[in-house]
């Protein structure tokens, strides 16, 4: 087929290299949405990307170098709002988009990577409540994991001491903030482990934008949260921020200064505490010694100890009955038992009448010394609550009253006089003074 | 003894000797012992004040304390975090 006059065919390279050029030069930035339907990372690095709508696909890349991008896992079947340029690869006459920018759609990317982490170390079962420490109730050693700088590790430093002095407190100082914050972190955590010698961690930082608590959601320190053998606490931000830390941590505070708070007990609520322990132990005793006491007077007065013989009878009845068997006994064994008899010799000592005797003789003397003893410390604790009872009734004395020059003017029936009106001029008083007393008339009345 | 412990066993000791159910003896023994948990306790209550230290690794990772001096929690107390 003759070609038309002055047309020049072009060659499959140079078309291919101006359709290349017409591309790249009209599309070096578009924004483009669609669904992930293949996703493939290769280990040199690139990430290529398949997008798609209902009608059409577009093969796209993210060069290694780039791929910090790419701050969620993509997944078939999410929708994604890609940012890139146009490429073609001229010798195929094919074209691709090279990925700048790659966001979920919908979702933010970080809240994606979080609700991705999430849901992982969920599988990784990392919030069970199984695999949780018991925070200690009473921790001398806290470690601190948090900025040197901030206002976070003054406040937890400020409340701790306040609540109790005695308790030390140990920084490792940390960045919190930036592409460092999360192995800082992670290796604080790792140190105090290694360290020991520490009860409880605070892990933390004060309030800041989601960007700048970020730290605190990454892996390496949910996972150097977990495998810490010292219970920690978390406490990022406000009580609104929640991040992977928090979930991860053996309790979340809501912030630094709540983890201060719970973790320390006032030091004047446990010196309570002991105190009312001290006192309820002391209370206890004696009332039971006073049981006791009760006991072992009843006992006295019953009739073992007011008739011992009536007893003694009884005993010595049993034990020549014991006694006759005892020889029976002796005689069917002596031939072959001969060993035994020392120890049935021993047996009929101790059931021999004298014997028997010494020893509720001993009983009644040891409770008798202890009646004495019991009666002697009654009778000190009474004499000393009449000590203080005789100082209480000495100081609401009157004679007290008057021997600060005060006196008592008293009328002739003996009624305490209070009122001027109550007498006539002419009468006669008595006048009470702290010593001796005085008869008066009265002249005047001045009402 | 740890303080938890001493607290724990006091408490014990009380309930045991409020509960009146021991003989005498071991009422005197369980009480005298109840002193001991309460000297105790209070002797860890009575610390003194400790001062404030940070961590520190050497190049070989070796991890010690030191105290935490003054300034380097003072001089930026206007930073938000």
């Amino acid at each position: 087929m003759p070609l038309p006059e002055k047309v020049k065919p072009y060659s499959i390279s140079a078309i291919s290299k101006l359709i290349k050029s017409k591309l790249e030069g009209e599309f070096p930035s578009v924004w483009i949405e669609g669904e992930v339907s293949k996703f493939m990372r290769h280990s040199s690095g690139h990430i290529y990307i398949t997008l798609k709508d209902d009608k059409a696909v577009l093969d796209a890349n993210l060069w290694k170098q780039k791929s910090s991008v790419l701050k969620f896992e993509p997944e078939v079947g999410m929708k994604v709002l890609v940012r890139g340029r146009i490429s073609s690869y001229a010798p195929y006459s094919k074209y691709n988009l090279v990925i700048e920018e790659i966001e979920p759609a919908g979702l933010g990317a970080l809240q994606m990577r979080f609700e991705q982490l999430k849901k992982k170390l969920s599988a990784k079962r990392y919030f069970d409540e199984s695999v949780k420490k018991p925070i200690p109730v009473f921790p001398k050693v806290i470690g601190v994991v948090t900025s040197a700088t901030g206002a976070a590790f003054k406040d937890i430093a400020r409340i701790l001491k306040r609540r109790d002095p005695g308790i030390k407190i140990i920084l490792a100082p940390t960045n919190v903030e930036g592409e460092s914050a999360k192995d800082s972190i992670a290796e604080a955590i790792d140190d105090f482990n290694a360290y020991g010698n520490v009860d409880l961690l605070i892990v933390g930082r004060g309030g800041g934008s989601p960007e700048s608590l970020w730290a605190f959601n990454e892996e390496v320190v949910a996972d150097a949260i977990h495998r810490s053998k010292i219970p920690i606490i978390s406490a990022v931000g406000h009580e609104i921020d929640f991040t992977i830390a928090d979930m991860v941590a053996d309790l979340r505070a809501s912030t630094p200064s709540a983890a201060a708070e719970q973790s320390v007990k006032e030091r004047a609520d446990v010196i309570y505490t002991v105190e009312s322990f001290g006192k309820r132990m002391s209370l206890a005793l004696s009332n039971l010694l006073e049981i006791y006491k009760s006991r072992f007077v009843s006992t006295v007065e019953s009739s073992v100890f007011r008739y011992p013989t009536r007893y003694l009878e009884e005993y010595r009845q049993r034990v020549d009955e014991n006694f006759t068997e005892l020889v029976n006994v002796l005689k069917r064994n002596m031939d072959n038992e001969r060993g035994s008899l020392a120890s049935l010799y021993r047996h009929l000592q101790i059931l021999r009448p004298e014997n028997l005797v010494r020893r509720q003789k001993e009983n009644v003397a040891n409770l008798k010394s202890r009646l004495a003893k019991s009666i002697s410390s009654i009778v000190a604790t009474k004499e000393r609550q009449y000590a203080v009872a005789g100082g209480k009734l000495n100081s609401l004395s009157p004679l007290k009253v008057l021997e600060r020059g005060y006196s008592i003017t008293v009328r002739p029936n003996g009624e305490v006089l209070k009122d001027a009106g109550q007498v006539k001029e002419g009468d006669s008083l008595e006048l009470r003074l702290h010593k001796g007393k005085l008869d008066v008339e009265v002249r005047k009345r001045d009402i | 003894m740890k303080f938890e412990k001493a607290l724990e066993k006091l408490e014990e000791i009380v309930g045991k000797l409020e509960g009146g159910e021991m003989e005498l003896e071991k009422s005197l023994k369980m009480f005298e012992e109840g002193i001991k948990m309460v000297k105790l306790c209070r002797s860890h209550l009575s610390a003194a004040e400790k001062k404030i230290e940070k961590l520190v690794k050497d190049n070989n990772g070796n991890l010690s304390t030191k105290a935490l001096e003054e300034g380097e929690k003072t001089d930026q107390d206007e930073l938000p975090f």
